[in-house]
């Protein structure tokens, strides 16, 4: 989907928000205080979407489960996704960015790759 | 809905044979009796160790007495340190028929696997006279887990098994989710949901144990695969894997093998007691299967995000898958597509019930996939844990 087919989409995509999923919605946010939303369909690089009045320009794929952020989030601010934090902005995120392992950690347990082969580097 | 009523009073949704090593040094005669014996409900289970060890001596009592179980032959070497004349008596006690073949009396690997036929073609005998009886889902205990799981299982799969688990506790049913583990950051939100206070604190004491646990062998339960399927921080696959357990009242909290004393909902702590001392608390999906049916699961259901294709022995597995990417791709593999939440084509209630007309044809005789592909999984490994506290099970 190209930008400008993606701006056509505008409507559906602006109008169909909030923790119900209809049809065709591509990202879904599941509380009002959530600043990430998720992705329900696979997105493009390039696409331009928008959610209420709020355009997102997605800069890489982003896959089905993954997060965007719906705002800008500073360093060290709280992500928040059902309402509740899950983990911490490591940098600024721009709005429309992807929210994962390389901008946010958790304020529990520290996650791993398969990079990490034994605890003690997991630890690191 | 017909179940098969055991002597001790249970009811079985299958009417399995169990053989059942008791070493590794055990496996191989075993499995080739379960391979030559050519029957999809002969199972094989067992035990690795030779050390002796009490958490699995009680999960190797409850598994070869569970309600869809209806005969045992336990295999041994001869000198390992399993305790199988208990094992035998306490499935002998509970009028299941038993056999014991110890490898080194029997005159080895040959006569024992001919011997080992020989009786799980006369139990089948036996186990066609197991009476029919009349099952309910009020007769049901149903355990859920969640196995590769993505960004979208706690949005779609996950509150549509929580959905389904209101309503099979509404119909009387016994519920059971767990992984404390993975409820890292639900302590409180558990807590008030508990029936009584003090259950409450058990309940938080229980995340902290798993905190500690986890944080002291350095890993959470948390696979790449989660981070592949979106999912960044432990906090996050918490709050989805918590919805799996619905919004009924917890009634109670058990360890593996405890068998929840009347209908409601339970939350499993796999998490061993004291210092880490045998390694991380279930090394795999199946080892949590394996002590959910342990706590008397007729029936497994089972969420995932990136595809997991696992079944079990003793009791089926339905898969739930929850984005319809990975339903398509895993297509023989999936019961449920709950990626039609996200797709918009159907609502969390309306896979609620899905699930539950799955669970009602599965009771009924149907085969779930992985159970008709063959998938009868088993792991047991090692654990210590002190029985629970009076107020775990504050309506006994």
């Amino acid at each position: 989907m190209t930008a400008t087919e993606s701006a056509e989409s505008h409507s559906s995509d602006a109008r169909e928000t909030a923790a119900s999923t209809s049809r065709g919605n591509k990202l879904i946010r599941l509380n009002e205080q959530d600043n990430v939303l998720i992705c329900c369909q696979s997105i493009r690089s390039g696409e331009v979407l928008y959610f209420n009045e709020i355009q997102l320009r997605i800069r890489k794929p982003i896959e089905v489960g993954h997060k965007i952020a719906l705002i800008p989030i500073s360093a060290g601010q709280r992500i928040v996704r059902f309402g509740v934090p899950i983990g911490s902005a490591t940098r600024a995120i721009e709005a429309g960015e992807h929210v994962h392992t390389q901008n946010l950690r958790g304020d529990y347990m520290l996650t791993h790759n398969r990079d990490n082969t034994t605890a003690e580097s997991n630890r690191n | 809905m017909k179940g098969y009523l055991r002597n001790d009073g249970r009811i079985g949704i299958r009417n399995t044979i169990l053989v059942a090593y008791l070493v590794e040094c055990a496996h191989h005669v075993s499995r080739l009796i379960v391979d030559r014996s050519s029957r999809a409900d002969v199972h094989l289970i067992g035990f690795p160790g030779c050390f002796p060890n009490d958490y699995s001596l009680r999960m190797m009592q409850n598994l070869c007495t569970h309600p869809n179980v209806g005969a045992v032959v336990l295999i041994s070497l001869g000198c390992e340190g399993f305790n199988r004349s208990v094992l035998q008596k306490t499935i002998s006690d509970s009028g299941r028929p038993v056999e014991t073949l110890v490898i080194q009396n029997e005159g080895g690997t040959q006569s024992t696997i001919e011997a080992g036929l020989n009786h799980v073609r006369a139990l089948l005998e036996k186990m066609d006279q197991v009476p029919m009886v009349d099952v309910t889902v009020s007769d049901l205990v149903i355990g859920t887990i969640c196995g590769g799981s993505d960004g979208v299982s706690g949005i779609s799969a996950n509150p549509a098994v929580g959905r389904c688990f209101d309503r099979l506790i509404e119909d009387g049913a016994i519920c059971i989710f767990e992984e404390t583990g993975e409820l890292i950051g639900c302590e409180s939100s558990m807590a008030a949901r508990a029936t009584t206070r003090e259950l409450g604190s058990e309940i938080e004491a229980a995340v902290s144990k798993a905190a500690l646990y986890y944080e002291t062998l350095g890993y959470g339960s948390f696979a790449p695969g989660n981070a592949e399927g979106g999912l960044t921080t432990l906090e996050e696959k918490s709050i989805g894997a918590y919805s799996k357990s619905g919004s009924s009242a917890i009634n109670g909290l058990i360890k593996p093998g405890d068998i929840p004393p009347g209908k409601g909902l339970y939350l499993l702590d796999i998490v061993p007691d004291g210092e880490p001392q045998f390694g991380f608390p279930n090394i795999s999906d199946n080892a949590e299967i394996v002590e959910l049916i342990a706590s008397g699961a007729h029936l497994i259901l089972f969420t995932t995000g990136r595809g997991s294709v696992v079944g079990s022995a003793i009791s089926p597995v339905i898969k739930i898958c929850s984005n319809t990417q990975t339903y398509q791709r895993l297509a023989d593999d999936m019961d449920v597509n709950a990626g039609s939440v996200l797709d918009g084509t159907a609502t969390i209630d309306q896979v609620g019930d899905e699930i539950y007309e799955n669970i009602l044809h599965l009771t009924n005789g149907g085969q779930s996939r992985s159970e008709a592909l063959g998938h009868r999984e088993f792991i047991l490994t090692y654990k210590r844990f002190e029985p629970i506290g009076p107020a775990c099970l504050p309506g006994r």
